[in-house]
């Protein structure tokens, strides 16, 4: 079974993402435009909107972008220790 | 703040007698489909095990039937409520037929998502959605014009989340129940009857099959069962206006598809891969790959400190269902 320290790495990456994600909708949804900002017209009113699309937009992009760069630094950095100690028990059986 | 409302005692008692009928029903049905697929030669190799013993496939007719069955009889007994289960029947019957279509003829890795996506036509014809979700901190919010478009790309993101994750002897029900459960806790502290019913009824239905494809599996699900039981929880999210909550629930769904897609860099089908993100080691454990090309799937970062069996897998894969469940539910008490 995985050690519960590794475990716990995961549940941590878990809590992070929830808390996070909450976080991002909120900002995301209070920032989209409503519907009588986009049907009122009005070119000052419509740049607003693209620019509340634009924001909101990269908020989601950039929440994506940092939750898989934190999941491929944790699988990378657990594979590395892993293959390690697997060099390590190969060599002493050489040995 | 979101008023709560408790469910009346008819809705619960409802959702009771028709998660009896649904596991009773999986129950006696399975037995019957191992059967009947086994004589028929639909059968698919067990990859992972040493043996790779061949099991029955399209163990999910017997889910599908079951939960549209279950889903009748709780929509004659609560008028109020039929409309909307009327809605999940009918997406879910799509969705089958979209599975069945795959398991019979392999359907391309774009087809799929775009078929899936098509399984909420229901919700359109019929009117039963709200463009007025439910978010953290703001409350019950207006939506109009990008809730509709939402719905079939959340349908699709389902449904193909689910049939992405069921790869290992009961890693599909028992990741889903949880989340099935959430949504039940989460339907009757919203007083939202459509969305108890059809998560009481996946649950119970979810349970039972889990009898038969617990490790070591005597049946699949094929893509007929991911599919539909994925589709059931988009429409449980849709129709029972528990979007967020179910999205939240899903984190370990969303994990495995979206660092999948993100180190692949397209729509895949699994058949297409040519580096694989695990390998079957010759003492029975599942190891991952070193390769840095290969697709990160939510196993792969799981079997990064060790290689595990595959029911140690499922394990994990359960805990972090149940985790994410817990904060499902965290998320009602704590945001709403």
């Amino acid at each position: 079974m995985a050690s519960s320290k590794y475990l716990a790495g995961l549940f941590a990456i878990m809590a992070l993402v929830w808390v996070t994600m909450i976080l991002c909708l909120f900002a995301v949804f209070y920032l989209l435009p409503s519907t009588e900002q986009l049907a009122s017209g009005g070119i000052d009113r419509l740049v607003a909107a693209i620019i509340q699309f634009v924001v909101s937009g990269s908020i989601i992009i950039f929440w994506l972008y940092s939750w898989n760069i934190l999941v491929k630094a944790y699988f990378w950095r657990n594979l590395n220790k892993t293959e390690g100690k697997a060099a390590k028990a190969l060599d002493r059986k050489q040995r | 703040m979101i008023d709560l409302v408790s469910l009346d005692t008819e809705v619960i008692l409802v959702t009771l007698m028709a998660s009896i009928v649904v596991f009773a029903l999986t129950l006696v049905l399975m037995p019957y489909l191992i059967r009947r697929m086994k004589h028929a030669g639909v059968v698919g190799i067990d990859f992972h095990k040493i043996a790779r013993p061949k099991i029955p496939e399209m163990g999910g007719i017997g889910i599908v039937v079951a939960l549209v069955i279950g889903m009748i009889f709780a929509a004659v007994l609560l008028p109020e409520a039929k409309i909307g289960i009327l809605s999940a029947v009918l997406m879910i019957s799509t969705s089958a037929i979209v599975g069945l279509l795959d398991d019979f003829k392999r359907l391309g890795a774009k087809t799929k998502p775009v078929l899936t996506a098509l399984a909420c036509w229901p919700v359109f014809l019929l009117q039963t959605y709200s463009p007025f979700p439910i978010l953290p901190f703001i409350g019950r919010t207006r939506l109009t014009i990008v809730y509709p478009l939402m719905i079939p790309l959340g349908t699709a993101m389902a449904a193909n989340a689910v049939n992405m994750l069921d790869v290992f002897n009961g890693a599909m029900p028992s990741t889903c129940v949880p989340v099935a459960i959430a949504l039940l806790i989460c339907s009757i502290v919203l007083g939202s009857t459509e969305g108890a019913v059809l998560s009481a009824i996946l649950a119970s239905a979810l349970m039972a099959y889990y009898v038969f494809n617990r490790y070591p599996a005597k049946v699949f699900s094929g893509d007929v069962g991911s599919l539909t039981v994925g589709t059931t929880i988009a429409a449980i999210a849709i129709i029972g206006r528990l979007e967020v909550f179910t999205v939240i629930a899903m984190i370990p769904f969303i994990m495995n598809s979206f660092h999948s897609l993100a180190s692949i860099g397209r729509l895949f089908e699994r058949g297409q891969i040519r580096r694989r993100p695990t390998y079957l080691a010759k003492d029975g454990r599942i190891a991952p790959s070193t390769d840095p090309k290969a697709p990160l799937t939510l196993t792969r970062i799981v079997l990064a400190t060790s290689p595990l069996r595959e029911d140690e897998v499922v394990r994990v894969f359960l805990m972090l269902s149940i985790l994410s469940s817990i904060f499902a539910i965290l998320t009602v008490f704590l945001f709403i």
